[in-house]
């Protein structure tokens, strides 16, 4: 099981070497250790996150491509998708069996078709368009639906914050 | 496969580009494992190894070898293919032989399955009572002195047993029946005792679980150990709890150790009410208890303790569960565990009771026997979790076909079978042969007993010279001597009748009746019970929760006879409530409203004459008097929840009520007490019951009124058991369904409540209601005033109620000044009542008690006897019985003078109101019922039946059951939809002026439904989103009516169309090809007078006829759960669609066949009519009618055949044939290609591959 998710993996770092879209960059933390990545994600331009650059770490489970990896900001960001505690919650995280919401799509969700490279763009889209119907961030919700400026004001605040300034 | 993958894989070279990868694993196309396209997917993710796939579909637990097993693809929902591989050498065409024989040896596996299946049932089912019954009749047998009871013959005498009445020469039917009969009276027998038995241990299960139990052994035996022993041992357990702490300080966490204190302050707190113990009142009684209970907490956190030091290190996790599962005394344990934790917290809570080594060596050892049984099982929880999930599955499917194997092996099944009755033969030796045995010897002993007592009686009677006493009061008195010539008669009646059972039974003259046979041996059981009983009196004598029993021995064999006794009695009371109250109150109900309804006035019992097996008649009264009780609990429900003050009704217990421990309270209570309980509410029932019903229904209508309405007209006698069934199913499921009828009946009451209350002036007592126009009343000049000028008096006063007046003050006022004529006079006092339903019962005795105004006592409470009457009722276990005391409280309440013979007449005003209800309601649905029938009745006026019916129902002046049912529908269902139709009407409204239009009918008052806000939030939805899906309501609606629909529809089919078409094959086939003169038709088969027929007709034709309309049945039944379930697969549409399908199909059959046919006949008819004219035929139809149910019984002596008539028989058939040929010919052709296709999978396939989706698609 292990090997096949280690040569899986290995050819998804190849792939995402070769060519890695825009404002992406992930690989493993250690050479020994395939199942743990780093990755940075910049912010989507037109969006509150723009400017920013996110860090965020994927860990595969050992029967990956079967089951979905987990994506975890370090440090959480403020997003209604993303639990305090940086865990991202998206339907294609989800794999066909739990539904934490019940009303997500079954082919929205995690399938061994989808790749580090589509979770990842499927996150900047995520930070671009939040999804407050499944929100995973109360207050963040809240934040964005009733009044926009403050949670952009917020962002751009932890955004600054986190570059150091 | 292997040549399969080749061949694929070189169909894949060229296909598969270059940098094709495999959409799972990313791995490329290798021969070794090839590259498929099976779905309509395109681009990167278009090629998958059939390997990753099938790791795939296993990881999401679809099982691939299941039949119908589907699998699709999770981006195009394609649903892939797979197909079989065959030998290399597979012949073109399979021979047929080969096909014959796969088939067969399929068809037979399958037909030995089937037959072991219905081999085993029927062992079962019909093979063990009739051996219970053998055996049965062997032992009484043996019992009667080894004698046959028909002489000479062995196997007739095991038949018939001590049969009254044997036939001499049985034939096979009379065989037959006796053995039907025997078979049901064994299998009534066998269910009895199943129940009785099942009742008996569940009832002792729980009583030994219920902690008031343990409570009562302890005040009856003591404690074990006195106060010294208790508190060394403890102190004993103190320390060893103590270091153990010491060693867990180091690894445990906080929490546990809190626990630990917690518990040791406890313990310690127990140890000093130990010593100080010598006094002993009830509540530090109590509270000794209570610190008892958490020294098992104590003792629990010490054997778990104990378990972590057997433990590895390692395995913290798994004894930390143990520790909280401990903690929180018994979850997560499993059961073998938690029995014996069970058993050592009753030894703990009572210092054992279980007798045996209960020391704390004991517990220790035990704790460690605990820990090893742990670690025994550890592997399934702690290192090997991962395997965990594999093993039970592994171990299921090993094990799964085993237990079939063992159960239905061909050959085990006579060894199962008699294994069971040799255990029968045991068990019935056991309980019946023994206790007769015995019970006949006892039954000796205790009529010579009775004897002498009864000749001892007479000595006494003649040395106290009675006699003269007699003599010399006669002579004065002659009207005693009469008296005593009745009861002379009366008492020689009983006497003769009893010596009459006596000598029958000396003499085994009543061999023939049951109760009669069993008599010894509920004797033996009842001396039994009653030893046991007693000695548990007599064995606890001396002991006492300060003076224990020590002996444990004793003491287990007093826990046990105290434990029988214990569930004896909850079972006797059980039994009453459960079982004695609804059959007597369903023979009340018979002999009050249904017989007087149904029959007549002077006959006593319907049910209880009616000429059927007498269990039934049991359980039907059993059946009536638990749906009357429902009944009338749901009416005490809807009292009580919206008209009544809560609080009136605190004698009947609801069902939120704390204090409501059934079992507890059936324990506790003695006999006496509980016994007087049952008797007063079987009084209230047949009080309610009998003179509620019965009064109308014996006395008002048949004797005052002399009305001819009762007894309802029964012309539909074969109806009369579905009318009972109507009566009892329908109005509970149609109440239920229509809220808003039940809202009109509920308004009624309100007022009727208002009304009576305010009559009587009760309303601050029973509706809360503080109407100060009823404190008191109204004194008038004269009674000319009063009855005649009463308002006019009343307005003479302008201050009537504000300024308030004594009798006598009044008095003088009206001498004093002659214009004003009335004055108000208050009466009556404030008392304390109950403020709810649930307040305790001790509580209770403390209110009813007058007060003043500012809620001050007007006398003061007798506590002291009020506790005494309390305790006595209470009885021995007073001082365990803690109720809680959470929701008492009173309210003051103003109560008019004569308050009981008041509230007595609101009882009888309401049984009035109840009344006029019930037959308004009765006359009115009845008059419904009847418009209804008529108006669908009329147009069948030309049908004889349809015209007798008719006729009977277009009589409104009289009553009947049928119209009554069917108009109590009509009227709830009309009222429902009235009701909607006003909601939604006022909800639209609503909305229209505000858009809070749920809240805004929610805060309407709580006279309406939640399910009629409904509508109001499905409103709101439609509103808000612009897309917002259709309503649950409505899609809920929809789904029933199709399956309405198709239910219909397939009972159309079945019953009419291929009615209509067998009818006519099988009249066909008897007249024409077997030449049968009077063919039996199956017209007459659905007539009810047919019925008669059947039991005596068994003839083959009768036989084949069921097992067709059997199979009618089967299959109708599997045919609608088919085409349901495909229907729920579907979506919206597509139901709707193949729902159509279905339709036109069905339409289809019915015009082709039936419909067609008819229509041939009919024209054939006028053919017929039109040639032969009146004299033969008044008409077409008749015509018809004489063709189809004359002609076929007439043979063609009487009337010749013509050629019309033969048509007429031929077309249905012929039409039936060309409809329904091509399909026989269509399935059995299927079937063929099925089995040849089955046939080359099994013999040449050689496994499965993907297919590739051919590129155009």
């Amino acid at each position: 099981m292990s090997k096949t998710a280690q040569k899986r993996l290995f050819k998804e770092l190849q792939q995402l070497l070769k060519d890695s879209p825009e404002g992406i960059v992930a690989g493993p933390r250690s050479e020994d250790n395939l199942f743990l990545w780093d990755c940075l994600i910049s912010g989507p331009p037109d969006s509150p996150y723009q400017g920013g650059v996110f860090n965020a770490t994927l860990e595969f489970p050992k029967d990956y491509p079967l089951s979905p990896p987990k994506l975890l900001f370090t440090p959480s960001i403020l997003h209604p998708n993303i639990y305090p505690n940086g865990e991202v919650c998206i339907s294609i995280l989800h794999s066909p069996g739990d539904d934490p919401n019940m009303y997500e799509l079954a082919e929205e969700r995690w399938s061994p078709v989808q790749s580090v490279e589509k979770i990842l763009l499927s996150v900047m889209s995520m930070l671009s368009e939040p999804n407050v119907e499944s929100g995973a961030n109360i207050d963040a919700c809240i934040l964005w639906r009733d009044s926009r400026e403050e949670f952009e004001k917020q962002v751009k605040r932890s955004i600054l914050k986190s570059l150091g300034f | 496969m292997g040549v399969a993958a080749e061949e694929s894989s070189g169909e894949n070279e060229h296909s598969a580009a270059l940098n094709a990868s495999c959409r799972i694993c990313r791995g490329e196309n290798t021969s070794d494992s090839p590259l498929f396209h099976p779905c309509k997917c395109r681009g990167s993710i278009k090629y998958i190894h059939e390997s990753c796939l099938l790791e795939w579909v296993a990881s999401k637990n679809v099982d691939l070898a299941r039949p119908g097993a589907n699998i699709k693809c999770d981006i195009c929902h394609y649903s892939i293919q797979f197909k079989t591989l065959y030998d290399e050498n597979m012949p073109d065409r399979i021979p047929v032989g080969l096909v014959i024989r796969t088939t067969l040896g399929s068809v037979f596996k399958e037909a030995q399955a089937v037959i072991r299946i219905v081999m085993a049932t029927t062992l079962l089912v019909v093979g063990i009572p009739l051996a219970w019954n053998t055996l049965g009749k062997l032992i009484a047998m043996l019992l009667f002195g080894g004698s046959l009871p028909i002489q000479g013959d062995f196997w007739k005498s095991l038949l018939y047993g001590f049969e009254a009445t044997v036939p001499e020469n049985p034939s096979k039917l009379n065989i037959a029946l006796q053995l039907l009969k025997n078979y049901r009276f064994s299998l009534t027998q066998i269910v009895f005792l199943t129940v009785i038995h099942i009742a008996l241990y569940f009832q002792y299960d729980m009583v030994v679980r219920e902690p008031i139990f343990r409570e009562m052994v302890y005040h009856n035996i003591g404690p074990r150990f006195n106060g010294e022993e208790l508190a060394t041992s403890l102190h004993n357990a103190m320390q060893f709890i103590r270091a153990n702490e010491e060693r867990l300080r180091a690894q445990r966490a906080v929490p546990l150790q809190e626990d630990l204190l917690r518990g040791q302050d406890l313990g310690f707190g127990n140890e000093g009410i130990q010593a100080g113990n010598d006094e002993h009142n009830d509540d530090r009684h109590n509270s000794t208890h209570r610190n008892r209970g958490s020294e098992d907490g104590i003792f629990y956190n010490g054997e778990d303790d104990e378990d972590d030091d057997d433990y590895e290190p390692n395995e913290a996790v798994a004894s930390e569960e143990s520790i909280a599962s401990s903690s929180s005394s018994d979850h997560e344990i499993d059961d073998e565990e938690r029995q014996q934790l069970d058993e050592n917290n009753g030894v703990f809570n009572f210092t054992m009771n279980h007798g045996r080594d209960n020391d704390l060596e004991f517990m220790v050892q035990n704790a460690q026997q605990n820990a090893e049984r742990e670690q025994h099982e550890e592997p399934a929880v702690g290192p090997g979790r991962n395997d965990g999930a594999a093993d039970p599955e592994e171990a299921w499917n090993q094990e799964r076909p085993a237990i079939f194997g063992v159960q239905l092996r061909f050959r085990n099944l006579p060894f199962y079978f008699l294994a069971a009755t040799a255990f029968l033969a045991i068990y019935l030796y056991l309980t019946y042969a023994i206790p007769t045995f015995l019970g006949n010897l006892l039954l000796t002993i205790y009529s010579k007993v009775f004897v002498w007592a009864f000749r001892g009686f007479i000595k006494l009677v003649e040395i106290s010279r009675t006699p003269t006493l007699y003599k010399e009061l006669s002579r004065r008195f002659p009207r005693i001597s009469s008296l005593n010539l009745w009861l002379n008669t009366k008492a020689m009646q009983i006497f003769s009748f009893i010596s009459y059972v006596y000598t029958n039974y000396v003499d085994y003259n009543n061999k023939t009746s049951t109760v009669a046979q069993s008599i010894p041996a509920l004797a033996t059981y009842s001396t039994l019970l009653g030893i046991l009983c007693a000695s548990t009196g007599i064995m606890s004598r001396g002991y006492g929760p300060k003076n224990g029993m020590k002996n444990s021995n004793l003491r287990f064999v007093f826990h046990l006879f105290f434990a029988i006794r214990c569930s004896l009695k909850v079972f006797l009371l059980f039994g009453i409530e459960l079982v004695g109250f609804p059959v007597l109150a369903g023979l009340m109900i018979d002999f009050s409203l249904i017989s007087p309804c149904l029959t007549s006035h002077n006959k006593f019992l319907l049910i209880g004459g009616l000429d059927i097996w007498s269990p039934a008649k049991w359980v039907l009264y059993w059946v009536i008097g638990t749906f009357y009780m429902c009944w009338f609990a749901k009416y005490v429900a809807m009292i009580r929840k919206y008209i009544i003050r809560p609080g009136v009704l605190f004698f009947i217990r609801s069902s939120d009520d704390p204090n409501i421990r059934i079992l507890h309270d059936s324990l506790i209570h003695p006999m006496r007490v509980q016994i007087s309980r049952l008797l007063l509410s079987i009084m209230l029932y047949a009080l309610f019951i009998v003179i509620g019903f019965g009064f109308h229904t014996r006395i008002l209508f048949p004797l005052i009124l002399k009305s001819k309405l009762l007894p309802f007209e029964t012309a539909q006698d074969e109806l009369f058991f579905y009318g009972i069934a109507a009566i009892l199913h329908q109005p509970m499921r149609i109440t239920e369904a229509n809220k808003s009828f039940n809202l009109y009946v509920r308004q009624y009451w309100t007022k009727a409540f208002d009304l009576s209350c305010k009559k009587l002036r009760l309303s601050s007592f029973i509706l809360n209601k503080d109407i100060s126009t009823e404190r008191g009343y109204i004194v008038y000049r004269n009674l000319f005033y009063r009855f005649f000028f009463s308002e006019k008096a009343k307005w003479s006063n302008p201050d009537l109620y504000v300024d308030p007046k004594t009798p006598a003050q009044a008095d003088e006022l009206f001498k004093a000044n002659l214009e004003i004529h009335a004055y108000f006079v208050p009466d009556g006092t404030l008392m304390r009542v109950p403020a709810n339903d649930l307040i305790s019962r001790n509580y209770v005795q403390t209110l009813f008690v007058p007060v003043t105004k500012e809620n001050k006592l007007l006398k003061p409470l007798d506590v002291e006897s009020i506790k005494e009457r309390n305790k006595e009722n209470a009885g021995d276990y007073s001082y365990l019985d803690d109720q809680s005391t959470e929701f008492d409280a009173y309210t003051v309440v103003y109560t008019p003078p004569n308050f009981r013979s008041r509230f007595s007449t609101l009882l009888l005003l309401i049984w009035v109101f109840a009344s006029v209800l019930c037959m308004t309601l009765a006359l009115f649905f009845n008059f419904v019922g009847r418009l209804m029938l008529v108006a669908v009745l009329s147009p069948f006026s030309g049908n004889e039946k349809a015209r007798g019916y008719l006729l009977a129902y277009r009589k409104f002046s009289s009553v009947s059951l049928w119209p009554i049912a069917i108009g109590a529908w009509i009227t709830m269902r009309g009222t429902e939809l009235f009701h909607k139709f006003k909601m939604t009407r006022v909800v639209h409204d609503e909305y229209a002026v505000h858009p809070e239009a749920g809240d805004g009918a929610e805060n309407d008052g709580g006279v309406r439904e939640p399910e009629n806000l409904e509508p109001a939030a499905d409103f709101e939805e439609n509103e808000e989103g612009a897309n917002a899906p259709l309503p649950q309501d409505r899609l809920q609606w929809q789904g029933r009516l199709l399956f309405i629909l198709l239910g219909k529809m397939q009972a159309i089919k079945y019953c009419i169309v291929l009615y209509y078409n067998f009818a006519f094959v099988s009249l066909f086939v008897e007249i024409f090809i077997l030449r049968i003169e009077k063919p039996w038709k199956i017209d007459t088969f659905f007539t009810p007078n047919s019925w008669a027929e059947f039991g005596t007709v068994v003839s083959e034709r009768l036989v084949t006829f069921g097992l067709f309309f059997t199979w009618f049945v089967l299959a109708s039944i599997i045919d609608a759960r088919k085409s349901i379930q495909r229907m729920l697969q579907l979506g919206q549409d597509e139901r709707l669609k193949s729902l159509k399908i279905l339709v036109i199909d069905l339409v289809k059959e019915c015009v082709l066949t039936a419909g067609l046919s008819f229509a041939l006949q009919m024209a054939l008819c006028t053919y017929e009519y039109l040639l032969k004219g009146p004299p033969s035929y008044e008409s077409v139809l008749s015509a018809y009618s004489f063709l189809r149910t004359v002609r076929p019984s007439l043979s063609s002596s009487e009337v010749p055949w013509t050629i019309p008539h033969k048509l007429f028989f031929v077309i249905p058939p012929v039409l039936s044939g060309t409809f329904y040929l091509p399909k026989i010919f269509k399935s059995v052709s299927d079937f063929i290609k099925k089995s040849v296709v089955n046939t080359r999978e099994q013999v040449y396939g050689r496994g499965k591959t993907l297919t590739n989706l051919p590129e155009g698609l």
